[in-house]
């Protein structure tokens, strides 16, 4: 019989730093959002965590783990990562005056696969009593490039990252399609009066698969994460109207590129005093790296920190942060700053994604004393 | 660069997960398209996953749709 090995003991994290477990027994955690001012209640909820495969998962402040909501997919997903398994329930955030989620996840519809938005509300935030849906009927595959992440920005507004699509990627430049775009909505569904088209959710354009999304608070700007085809990753700084390239070009005003692909995924900015100030704004960015890959690896299986220029139009430098030194498929995927750290999740866990056995972790990285 | 088509190549190919993958392929047991060419079976484009391969990685390349275009040169 072999000795238990923590988690913990598969990540390397940069010296001045350690890596706890916080939760563990998710199954295929994605991505985290952190209820903004959280009740002091032991049993209040803290923080929420959507599971690829048709959960949400609410985590209160004794950090015990509650089922917010499941059987959110209509279909049966099949586990084939990479390929046709990739999708699900992906992005979250919390609406801070009522505690609602905004969730974007996949369906099937007559036989197509889309995508769509829908808003749930709880009283007490640990169970879903009612769902609303925000915005549907968007064409989608069951391999990636699925609407991704959700995000409130200070304007009250909700913006969605909305991939290509994966079959038709030119879509990505047709302003009468969502797809490959950053939608920019009422909270209600609505058209904002105020988006570069009246008449149009689009906010921005020429985007292939923007996992993740990330407000800078200093300044109330959006940045997303973008996965080129076979080159060409990227982060980009989200204006109204602009064009971002795809499908001709994934270097199109983006700020950083990596060439040989990492696979970005969540991102998120160190902007409330957790770290040190000379951390203060730096961009922290999951590179998962392969779909399904054991052990360590040249590609992904990460957490980079990245300081911006001066004027966000590149970058001034770049750090390794937490490495996957382990031998299990898992890797970074979600990512969030809240109490005391940066958590991150790691999908598949140690054991997870081909074996079905719900072993995602959830971890923090806090400043070592 | 050309991929080789040998039995460690195929146990990375990832082809019979793709959402363009047909039933009628997997019966046939065609895959790894990037060393073998093109299928010789009708199918539609339905999305491409070979930017996501370690085939594709390892061997640099920067094509996709192997099963329509024909192997990697």
């Amino acid at each position: 019989m072999s000795a238990y090995k923590s988690p913990i003991e598969s990540w390397w994290v940069l010296p001045g730093f350690k890596i706890e477990l916080v939760a563990t027994g998710l199954d295929l955690p994605v991505n985290l959002a952190f209820v903004p001012e959280p009740d002091s209640e032991s049993t209040a909820p803290l923080l929420y965590v959507t599971e690829l495969y048709g959960q949400v998962k609410v985590i209160t402040n004794d950090w015990k783990v509650h089922t917010y909501a499941d059987n959110l997919l209509n279909y049966e997903p099949d586990h084939r990562f990479p390929g046709t398994g990739e999708s699900g329930v992906t992005g979250l955030c919390i609406e801070p005056n009522t505690g609602d989620l905004f969730l974007s996840m996949i369906y099937e519809d007559k036989g197509e696969t889309k995508g769509k938005v829908v808003r749930t509300s709880s009283k007490d935030g640990l169970k879903v009593e009612s769902m609303q849906t925000v915005i549907e009927d968007i064409r989608s595959v069951k391999a990636a490039h699925q609407i991704q992440a959700v995000t409130i920005g200070s304007d009250g507004k909700l913006y969605v990252n909305v991939g290509d699509g994966m079959i038709e990627p030119e879509v990505a430049q047709d302003d009468n399609d969502l797809r490959g775009k950053i939608l920019r909505i009422n909270l209600d569904g609505s058209i904002p009066e105020d988006n570069p088209n009246s008449a149009s959710l689009v906010y921005a354009k020429g985007l292939r698969n923007p996992f993740g999304a990330a407000w800078r608070k200093s300044d109330q700007t959006l940045f997303i994460s973008d996965n080129g085809p076979n080159q060409d990753d990227r982060i980009a700084k989200v204006e109204a109207g602009k064009n971002y390239g795809w499908p001709e070009t994934m270097r199109q005003n983006s700020l950083f590129w990596w060439e040989f692909t990492q696979a970005p995924t969540a991102i998120g900015f160190m902007q409330a005093g957790q770290f040190p100030a000379d951390y203060d704004d730096e961009l922290f960015v999951a590179l998962f790296g392969a779909s399904y890959q054991k052990g360590r690896a040249i590609k992904g299986k990460k957490i980079v920190k990245i300081r911006l220029n001066e004027n966000d139009s590149g970058i001034s430098s770049y750090d390794e942060f937490v490495t996957y030194i382990g031998e299990g498929p898992a890797s970074p995927c979600g990512l969030a700053f809240g109490p005391d750290g940066l958590y991150f999740t790691d999908l598949h866990g140690e054991k997870n994604g081909l074996t079905k056995m719900p072993s995602g972790n959830i971890f923090r990285v806090s400043v070592r004393e | 660069m050309k991929v080789s088509d040998t039995k460690e190549s195929l146990m990375k190919c990832i082809c019979m997960n793709c959402p363009t993958h047909t039933q009628e392929m997997k019966d046939k047991m065609q895959g790894l398209f990037c060393a073998r060419g093109k299928s010789n079976l009708q199918f539609e484009r339905r999305g491409c996953i070979c930017g996501e391969c370690p085939i594709s990685s390892e061997n640099r390349l920067s094509g996709s749709y192997f099963c329509n275009m024909g192997a990697a040169q």
